[in-house]
C-alpha cells in the first residue's frame, strides 16, 4: 500500500497553485475550463495554444508520475464503492451516466469543484459560493440517499 | 508560451499531489460526501485559505508573465451556477470523482475513468448544442465564462 500524502500538505499546495496562476498571468485555476478548451476548441486559436489544455495535460502526467513510482499504476479490481454493488458492465454505464452530470453541470455552471470551490471562492465571487452550494448541496444529500438506499 | 509552460509544470505538481493524496481513488470522495471522513474538507478549506491570503496580497500588483493587473472581478450570480451546481453535484456523488481527479485518475491508468471521462465529454456537448437549439427561448444560451 502507497502512502498518503496529508490534507495539510495537498491542501496548501493546491492554494499555491491558485496563487501561482494569478501571480504569473491574471489567470484563475480551473479543470473544466481546460475540459472545455479540447473538447469544444478555445474561444481563439487551437487547443493547443490553451493553457488550460496544458494544464489538464500536466495534471494526468503527474498522476502517472506518482501512481508508477508508487507501484499503484493500473489499479486492478473495480471501481471503489460501486464495486461492492455493481458487476463491471453495470459499473460502465453508471459511470458514463455520471460523467454526464458531470460534463453538462460543470458547463452550465461554468466551473467545477476547482474553479468555482476553490479559486472562486478564494476570490470572494458570490457566484462560485453559489455554485458550490449547489454542488455540494447534491453531492452530499446524494451521497447519503445512496449509501442508506443501495 | 511561458504561460503554457508554467501551466504545464502546475499541472504535473498537481497530478501527483492528486494521486498520492488518493483523490484519485473512488473511496476517497464516497468517504467524503457520506460524511465519513473530514480530510477532503479539510483539503479544499486548506486551499482555499491559503489562496484567499494570496489573493489578498496579490490584488492590484501586476501579473509576472503579462504585466496585467491582478483583478479579481466576479460575476454577478445566475441561475446557471445553481441548476449546473446541483446537477455536477450529483454527478460528482455517483462518479466519486470531480474534473480535476478524474484527469488524474486518467493518468493513473484507472480503466473506468475512460466510461465517467466519456460522459463528460459528451454532457459538455451536450451543453453546447441545447441551448443552441433552444435559442429562440433562451437568448444568450446561458452561455457563463468556464473557469
Amino acid at each position: 500500500m502507497s502512502s498518503l500524502l496529508p490534507w495539510y500538505v495537498a491542501g496548501p499546495v493546491v492554494g499555491l497553485a491558485i496563487v501561482a496562476f494569478l501571480l504569473l498571468a491574471n489567470r484563475r485555476f480551473g479543470v473544466t475550463g481546460g475540459i472545455a478548451d479540447l473538447v469544444i476548441g478555445p474561444s481563439e486559436g487551437h487547443r493547443l495554444s490553451s493553457w488550460r489544455v496544458w494544464l489538464i495535460g500536466g495534471i494526468a502526467l503527474g498522476s502517472f508520475a506518482h501512481a508508477a513510482a508508487a507501484g499503484s499504476l493500473a489499479p486492478a479490481g473495480g471501481y471503489g464503492w460501486l464495486a461492492d454493488r455493481l458487476s463491471t458492465g453495470p459499473q460502465v454505464a453508471v459511470l458514463f451516466g455520471a460523467g454526464l452530470l458531470v460534463g453538462y453541470g460543470a458547463k452550465l455552471a461554468g466551473g467545477c469543484t476547482s474553479g468555482h470551490g476553490l479559486t472562486g471562492v478564494a476570490i470572494g465571487s458570490r457566484a462560485s459560493m453559489a455554485a458550490m452550494a449547489g454542488i455540494m448541496g447534491a453531492a452530499i444529500g446524494v451521497s447519503l440517499l445512496l449509501e442508506a438506499a443501495v | 508560451m511561458p504561460l503554457r509552460l508554467a501551466s504545464l509544470g502546475i499541472g504535473v505538481i498537481l497530478g501527483f499531489v492528486f494521486d498520492w493524496a488518493r483523490l484519485t481513488d473512488p473511496d476517497t470522495f464516497h468517504d467524503m460526501l457520506t460524511l465519513a471522513s473530514p480530510d477532503v474538507f479539510l483539503l479544499m478549506g486548506s486551499a482555499v485559505a491559503v489562496a484567499a491570503v494570496g489573493v489578498h496580497l496579490l490584488r492590484g500588483r501586476r501579473a509576472l508573465l503579462t504585466g496585467e493587473p491582478i483583478g479579481v472581478e466576479t460575476p454577478p450570480v445566475q441561475r446557471g451556477h445553481v441548476v449546473g451546481g446541483l446537477i455536477f453535484g450529483t454527478g460528482w456523488a455517483i462518479a466519486s470523482s470531480c474534473p480535476g481527479p478524474l484527469v488524474a485518475q486518467l493518468g493513473a491508468g484507472r480503466a473506468l475513468a475512460l466510461a465517467t471521462s466519456a460522459g463528460v465529454v459528451c454532457g459538455v456537448l451536450a451543453q453546447v448544442q441545447i441551448p443552441r437549439r433552444a435559442a429562440r427561448e433562451v437568448p444568450a444560451a446561458l452561455a457563463l465564462e468556464v473557469l
